[in-house]
C-alpha cells in the first residue's frame, strides 16, 4: 500500500495544516460530524420542503381498510399534471369538514379511487369541488349541497365498502356515490407479493349463500413480510422526512430499473410494462360462460379457485382471451359487495348509486353491462358517465386525460356529467327521516 | 478501486478495457470502429513521424480519412436530404412533375465521433509539425478512448495527456477528492439543474406559434442555461472521473455568461473545443494576421464550420454564422474602442462592463434560440413572442411549478464551499474550506448530503445529455 498511496503530495498543500488523524480527539471529530449531519438534515428537508420535493408518501397502513391517507398531509404531486395539496384531518383529500352536518345542508358521499381523489389538479380543480361549486350555483342558495371526497388511491371496492362502513357514515350522508371504473374487477383479486399499498389490501369473496367474507389474511401475512415490518418501522420518518421520501423514491426506481433490465435480459421487457401481467391468471369460467356466483380463494397465495375455475399466477396469461373470463370470475365479489353497500345505505337512511367511469381506450362493454345488472337488481341508481365523457371529445380536442389520470378539463368534464346524471335521476331530493 | 489496487504495469491497460467496454455498452459493434481509427491513426502517427517532413501526402490522407469518416457517418443524410430539396425546388421551378431524389441511409451516428475525430486531427498534425508520435500502442489507445472525455470531450491534446500517464501510478488524495467533487457538483448540475430546465425549454419551443412574451424569454433562457449546465456537468463529471484516476483534463467553461464580448464569450464556452478551431482550422486559414477582409473570411468559415461540426442540420450552420458576423462585429469594434480614448474609459467602468456582459448574453441567447429550434422558422416565431407583448400562461405556469430555484440556492452554497477555488473572487471559500478542516467521516457526509440533494431534484423523467447528438 505504501507504494500506492503517497502520503504527503505537493497538492496537498490547503491540507497540510490540519492535524492528523491520531492528533485530532474523536470527540471533536464525533461532535463536528453530528453538528453537520444536523446542518445538513435542516438544509436538505428545508429546500425539499420548499421546492416540494420528498413528500410523495400519503399512505400509511390500517388494519381495517389496508391502507388510508395519512391526515393533515401535504403533498406536491408531479407524476402527472401538478398540484400541492393538503389532506384534512380525517385523512380526505378534501378541505377541512366537519362531521357534524350543518341543518338543511344535503351531503353527496363520494367513494372512489384515485381517478376521483384527483391529485393530479388542484383541490379547486377537482371533480367533487367543481360538482360542489356546480350543485351550488344549480341551486341559487336555496339548498346547500356539500360533496365530499373520500376517495383514496389504490382503493378497490372492498377498501371503499370498508371506508364507507369506518368513515363515511359519520359524516351522516344523504347520498352515497360509488365510482367503478373500467378493470375495477381486476382489483379486488388479492394481489399477493405486491409492494405497498396494493399488496396490504384486505380481501373479499362470496361465501356460502353468495354472503360476502371479509379476509384480512393478505394485511396480516403483509405485516409479518419484510416489506411490512419496514414500513411500520419507518411510519414516523415516511409521514414527517422529505430525506426520507428521496430516498424511498430512488429505491423504488432503483428497484424498478432492476426489474426492467432483468427482464429485459430475459426478453420480458415488453411484458412488463403491461401492468395485468403483474397478476398473471389463468382462468377457466364456467363451461357456459356465464359469470360464477360462487367464488372462494385462499388470499396471499398464488393459487385461487373460482366455483370451476382455477386461477393460476404463474401461468402465462393471454390478455384478450382472459379479460373477459377474470371478470365474469370476479365480478361475483363486486355484485356482492354493491349489495352490502345498498344494504348499509339503507339502514343508515341515504341513498345509494354507482357510477361507471369509462375505460379511456377500450370499451370495456361487459364490466358496464354487470355493474348496470348488479345496481338495477337492487333498485339503486346507475349513472353511466360514458356519454358524457364521449360527448366532451368530440367538442373540444383538449386532452382530458394526463395519463391515466384527469386532466383539468378532464375533472369539469365528469363533474358536468356527474351533475346531469344526478339532477336526471332525481338523485338530489331530500328523503323522509326515519327518526 | 480496482484501478489504484491493480499492479501499476496493468492499470493502463485496465482503464483501456474499461474505456472500450464503457463505449461498447452502447452498441457493441462501435467498439471496433473506434478501435480500427485508432490503429490507422496510430500507424499514421508513427509514419510521419518517421519519414519527417517530407509526409505531406501521407499527412493529407490522414486527415482526408478522419474527415471522411466523420463526414459518412455525421453528414451523408443531411447532404442526401439538402440534395433532394434542391432537387425537388428545381422540379418545382422547371415545372416538372417527376422529381428525382436519393434515398437516404439508415446510419447510427457513434457516439462522440466528432470529439474524436478531432483528437487524431490534432495529433496527426501536430506529429507532422514536428512533436513526437506516441509510440506505446496501448498508450496511443488509451488517448483515443479514455473514457472519462470519450463521448463528449473535452477535446485533449495528446501532449498534456501523454505527460499525465506517470501520474497514474501513485495515487494522489487530495486529486481524488477533487475529482469526487466535481464529480457531484456534475451530476447536480445534471440531474437538478439541467434536467429540470429541459421541460421550460421543451414546451417553449414545443409551442412556439402561441408563446406569451414571458414565455418566450423563460423559455430563451431556460434553454441557455440548460446547455450551459448539461455541458459543463457532463464536463465536470468526465473531468472528475479523470481526476479520480490521476489524470487532469482540460477545463471546458469559465463562467461563460459573464463574458463580457463574443471573443470573450469564446474563451470560456466550450473552451476545448473554441481553442481547437484556433489551432487546428482559424489560423491555418490565415488568422487574424492578414487583412480586415481576410480576417472576417476566416472568422465566418471557421464559425460556420463550428457550427456545422454541432450537428448535421442547417439551424447550426444559422448558429455558426450569427456568432461569426457577431465575432467579425465584435473585432471591429474592437479596432474602434483602441482609437478613442472615451471609448476606452467607458469600457473601463463597472457600468460599462455590465452592458457589455449584457449585451453579450442577448446575443448569444439570440444564437441559442437558433440553436435549440428545430428549425428557422421556430426560432423566428420564439424571437418574435420575446420582442412582441403577449400574455404569458403555460410556461410561466410550469416555471412556477418547478424546483430549479431551490435547486439553483443550493447549488450556489455547494460550489461556493467546494468548488470554486480557481476564481480569484471565491478564495475566501478556501480559507473558510481550511479554517473549518473538516474530518474525512464529515466530509463523506457533505458528499452523500450532495448526492442526496441531486436525487431530489431528479425529475422523475430525465433528458439524455444534449452533447451526445453531436
Amino acid at each position: 500500500m505504501s507504494s500506492v498511496i503517497n502520503e504527503k503530495p505537493e497538492r496537498m498543500a490547503s491540507f497540510d495544516n490540519r492535524p492528523s488523524a491520531s492528533k485530532r480527539s474523536i470527540y471533536r471529530t464525533a461532535s463536528e460530524f453530528l453538528l453537520v449531519l444536523l446542518f445538513a438534515i435542516v438544509v436538505l428537508e428545508t429546500a425539499f420542503a420548499l421546492a416540494g420535493i420528498g413528500d410523495q408518501e400519503y399512505l400509511k397502513p390500517d388494519p381495517e381498510a389496508g391502507f388510508v391517507i395519512m391526515p393533515e398531509h401535504s403533498i406536491t404531486f408531479r407524476r402527472e399534471g401538478f398540484s400541492r395539496n393538503h389532506f384534512n384531518k380525517f385523512g380526505m383529500a378534501d378541505r377541512q369538514r366537519n362531521k357534524a352536518k350543518e341543518p338543511g345542508t344535503f351531503r353527496i358521499a363520494v367513494l372512489g379511487d384515485s381517478i376521483i381523489e384527483a391529485l393530479q389538479v388542484e383541490r379547486s380543480q377537482s371533480a367533487c369541488a367543481l360538482l360542489e361549486r356546480s350543485l351550488n350555483d344549480h341551486f341559487e342558495g336555496k339548498r346547500k349541497i356539500e360533496v365530499l371526497n373520500f376517495a383514496v388511491s389504490a382503493y378497490n371496492i372492498g377498501q371503499m365498502y370498508v371506508r364507507l362502513k369506518t368513515l363515511v357514515f359519520d359524516f351522516q350522508p344523504d347520498l352515497v356515490v360509488l365510482f367503478v371504473r373500467h378493470h375495477s374487477t381486476y382489483d379486488v383479486i388479492p394481489q399477493a407479493n405486491e409492494p405497498f399499498p396494493k399488496g396490504a389490501r384486505p380481501c373479499f369473496f362470496v361465501g356460502e349463500g353468495g354472503k360476502l367474507v371479509e379476509d384480512r389474511t393478505a394485511f396480516k401475512q403483509w405485516a409479518r413480510s419484510g416489506p411490512g415490518k419496514r414500513v411500520y418501522a419507518f411510519s414516523w420518518l415516511r409521514e414527517h422526512s422529505r430525506i426520507w421520501g428521496v430516498i424511498g423514491k430512488a429505491l423504488e426506481q432503483a428497484s424498478r430499473d432492476w426489474a426492467k433490465m432483468c427482464s429485459s435480459l430475459n426478453g420480458w421487457g415488453a411484458e412488463v410494462s403491461n401492468k395485468q401481467t403483474a397478476f398473471s391468471l389463468s382462468v377457466q369460467s364456467n363451461s357456459d360462460g356465464s359469470p360464477s356466483t360462487q367464488t372462494t380463494a385462499s388470499s396471499g397465495k398464488s393459487n385461487l379457485t373460482a366455483n370451476n375455475s382455477t386461477v393460476n399466477s404463474e401461468a402465462p396469461f393471454t390478455k384478450v382471451d382472459n379479460a373477459e373470463k377474470c371478470i365474469k370470475c370476479f365480478f361475483p365479489i363486486v355484485d356482492a359487495l354493491i349489495g352490502e353497500m345498498s344494504q348499509l345505505c339503507l339502514q343508515h337512511n341515504c341513498s345509494f348509486s354507482v357510477a361507471y367511469m369509462p375505460a379511456r381506450d377500450s370499451a370495456a362493454e361487459l364490466e358496464r353491462k354487470l355493474c348496470r345488472t348488479a345496481a338495477e337488481k337492487r333498485s339503486v341508481a346507475f349513472m353511466d358517465l360514458g356519454a358524457g365523457f364521449e360527448q366532451a371529445k368530440k367538442v373540444s380536442p383538449e386532452s382530458i386525460y394526463f395519463v391515466c389520470h384527469l386532466s383539468k378539463r378532464g375533472n369539469a368534464v365528469l363533474a358536468a356529467t356527474l351533475k346531469n346524471s344526478l339532477l336526471e335521476k332525481g338523485l338530489l331530493k331530500e328523503r323522509p327521516k326515519l327518526y | 478501486m480496482l484501478y489504484w489496487f491493480s499492479p501499476k504495469t496493468s492499470r493502463r491497460l485496465l482503464l483501456l478495457l474499461a474505456s472500450y467496454l464503457f463505449y461498447m455498452s452502447w452498441l457493441p459493434v462501435y467498439g471496433i470502429l473506434i478501435f480500427f481509427l485508432s490503429i490507422c491513426n496510430y500507424l499514421l502517427g508513427l509514419a510521419i513521424d518517421r519519414r519527417g517532413k517530407n509526409t505531406k501526402a501521407l499527412f493529407i490522407s490522414g486527415l482526408c480519412f478522419n474527415l471522411g469518416m466523420l463526414c459518412y457517418f455525421k453528414y451523408t443524410n443531411f447532404f442526401i436530404s439538402t440534395f433532394n430539396e434542391f432537387s425537388a425546388c428545381g422540379s418545382t421551378l422547371l415545372h416538372k412533375s417527376e422529381i428525382f431524389s436519393l434515398p437516404t441511409i439508415n446510419i447510427i451516428l457513434p457516439l462522440g465521433i466528432s470529439f474524436f475525430v478531432f483528437e487524431f486531427i490534432h495529433y496527426l498534425t501536430d506529429v507532422y509539425k514536428g512533436d513526437k508520435a506516441i509510440k506505446n500502442p496501448i498508450d496511443f489507445g488509451l488517448f483515443a478512448a479514455f473514457f472519462p472525455s470519450q463521448i463528449a470531450g473535452p477535446i485533449k491534446r495528446y501532449q498534456d495527456f501523454v505527460a499525465q500517464l506517470g501520474n497514474a501510478e501513485v495515487f494522489d488524495g487530495h486529486l481524488f477528492h477533487t475529482g469526487l467533487v466535481l464529480v457531484l457538483q456534475g451530476l447536480f448540475k445534471k440531474i437538478a439543474l439541467a434536467d429540470n430546465l429541459a421541460p421550460l425549454a421543451n414546451a417553449g419551443f414545443a409551442g412556439s406559434s402561441n408563446l406569451g412574451t414571458i414565455d418566450a424569454w423563460i423559455a430563451a433562457v431556460a434553454f441557455a442555461l440548460q446547455i450551459y449546465f448539461d455541458f459543463s456537468g457532463y464536463t465536470d463529471i468526465g473531468r472528475g472521473s479523470a481526476k479520480m484516476l490521476g489524470f487532469s483534463l482540460p477545463d471546458n467553461f469559465n463562467f461563460p455568461y459573464l463574458a463580457s464580448s463574443l471573443s470573450d464569450f469564446w474563451k470560456r464556452w466550450h473552451i476545448s473545443l473554441s481553442s481547437w478551431l484556433r489551432d487546428y482550422l482559424y489560423i491555418p486559414l490565415g488568422g487574424g494576421r492578414c487583412s480586415r477582409l481576410s480576417k472576417s473570411r476566416n472568422l465566418m468559415i471557421t464559425m460556420l464550420l463550428g457550427g456545422l461540426w454541432h450537428g448535421a442540420a442547417w439551424h447550426f450552420v444559422i448558429w455558426g454564422g450569427l456568432h461569426g458576423a457577431g465575432l467579425i462585429i465584435n473585432h471591429s469594434y474592437d479596432d474602434l474602442v483602441r482609437k478613442f480614448a472615451f471609448l476606452q474609459k467607458l469600457h473601463m467602468h463597472t457600468a460599462g462592463k455590465c452592458f457589455s456582459t449584457i449585451v453579450t448574453f442577448l446575443f448569444v441567447l439570440t444564437a441559442w434560440v437558433f440553436f435549440r429550434a428545430d428549425n428557422a422558422h421556430i426560432a423566428l416565431e420564439v424571437l418574435g413572442s420575446m420582442l412582441t407583448p403577449a400574455r404569458s400562461s403555460s410556461v410561466l405556469e410550469l416555471y412556477l411549478q418547478s424546483p430549479i430555484n431551490v435547486a439553483f440556492g443550493l447549488y450556489g452554497a455547494y460550489a461556493l464551499l467546494f468548488s470554486l477555488d480557481n476564481y480569484r473572487c471565491f478564495t475566501f471559500t478556501t480559507a473558510l474550506r481550511q479554517k473549518l478542516r473538516l474530518a474525512l467521516p464529515t466530509r463523506v457526509l457533505v458528499y452523500a448530503s450532495a448526492f442526496l440533494a441531486a436525487l431530489g431534484f431528479c425529475p422523475s423523467n430525465p433528458s439524455p445529455f444534449i452533447y451526445f447528438q453531436f
